[in-house]
């Protein structure tokens, strides 16, 4: 980042982070981010048939 | 003037000056634009880390950090956490992600003073800036969206750009006796003043502060 030149020194205090935790994701991007699964069809699929061996 | 929307003075105690933070959609944080694994904590206070200073910290000062002098930012070093007093500089960081925010600061620990912003060890969040630019047309609705997403993480006020600006250069006018030889305002209403109008606001400020 440009700064320019330089002015002065300072030494302030420092000072002690009070930690919070990082709020989980909300509704809104839990929904978004939910892979949409296809909905699931049982399709039964008859055996299929055997085929007929003619003898010459 | 000096009271805009909760921002809280009696909190203030060192230098302001602008930083922009970007959301990133996988750590579902505030990071910053240009070091994307820089989180920003909703408690608003991060501090600088540099190696190469710190290596050169006396030992037996290393297991003390509360006791040891003040090597980051490096006087002959780049590192520390920078923030700006112009918004054309701030402005080139909020393009990392589609939501970013760019947020009112303080310095904190040690901070190395520039014509146009600060390298310090701490930097805290004390506002988010809404922009009111005209050349945001067609991206209103997302800035203006994300500026509270950031007031809502950071749990800090909104204040428009016209104030923050008002706000940041009367502040560091206010800690900086020697102001009128290096500062350059950035607010326009503030570069219209003159050394007895800064110095009327000043008492102002300081009696509300003590009543505060």
């Amino acid at each position: 980042m440009r700064t320019g030149e330089k002015v002065k020194t300072k030494e302030y205090p420092r000072r002690v982070p009070k930690r919070i935790a990082i709020p989980a994701p909300d509704v809104f991007t839990k929904e978004r981010d939910k892979v949409q699964q296809p909905e699931r069809i049982e399709v039964e699929i008859a055996p299929a048939e055997q085929p007929q061996i003619r003898s010459a | 003037m000096l009271q805009p929307n909760n921002l809280k003075f009696d909190q203030l105690e060192n230098e302001l000056a602008l930083k922009a933070v970007a959301w990133d959609f996988e750590q579902h944080a505030f990071v910053s634009p240009s070091k994307k694994e820089f989180v920003w904590n909703p408690d608003g206070l991060e501090a600088a880390v540099c190696h190469k200073c710190e290596s050169a910290m006396p030992v037996d000062m290393k297991y003390l950090p509360e006791l040891s002098p003040n090597m980051v930012p490096g006087d002959n070093c780049s590192c520390g956490i920078y923030s700006t007093f112009r918004w054309s500089i701030v402005e080139g960081y909020v393009s990392a992600s589609p939501i970013s925010a760019v947020m009112l600061t303080e310095a904190v620990g040690k901070t190395i003073i520039y014509m146009d912003g600060m390298r310090t060890y701490q930097l805290a969040i004390r506002a988010v800036i809404k922009p009111v630019f005209t050349h945001y047309v067609g991206r209103d609705n997302l800035i203006i969206g994300a500026a509270y997403q950031a007031a809502d993480y950071f749990q800090v006020p909104v204040i428009d750009t016209k104030t923050a600006f008002v706000v940041m250069d009367l502040w560091n006018i206010f800690l900086n006796d020697d102001w009128h030889e290096w500062y350059r305002p950035e607010s326009l209403d503030v570069k219209g003043m003159n050394e007895a109008d800064i110095l009327q606001y000043k008492e102002m400020f300081f009696a509300r502060k003590e009543m505060a």
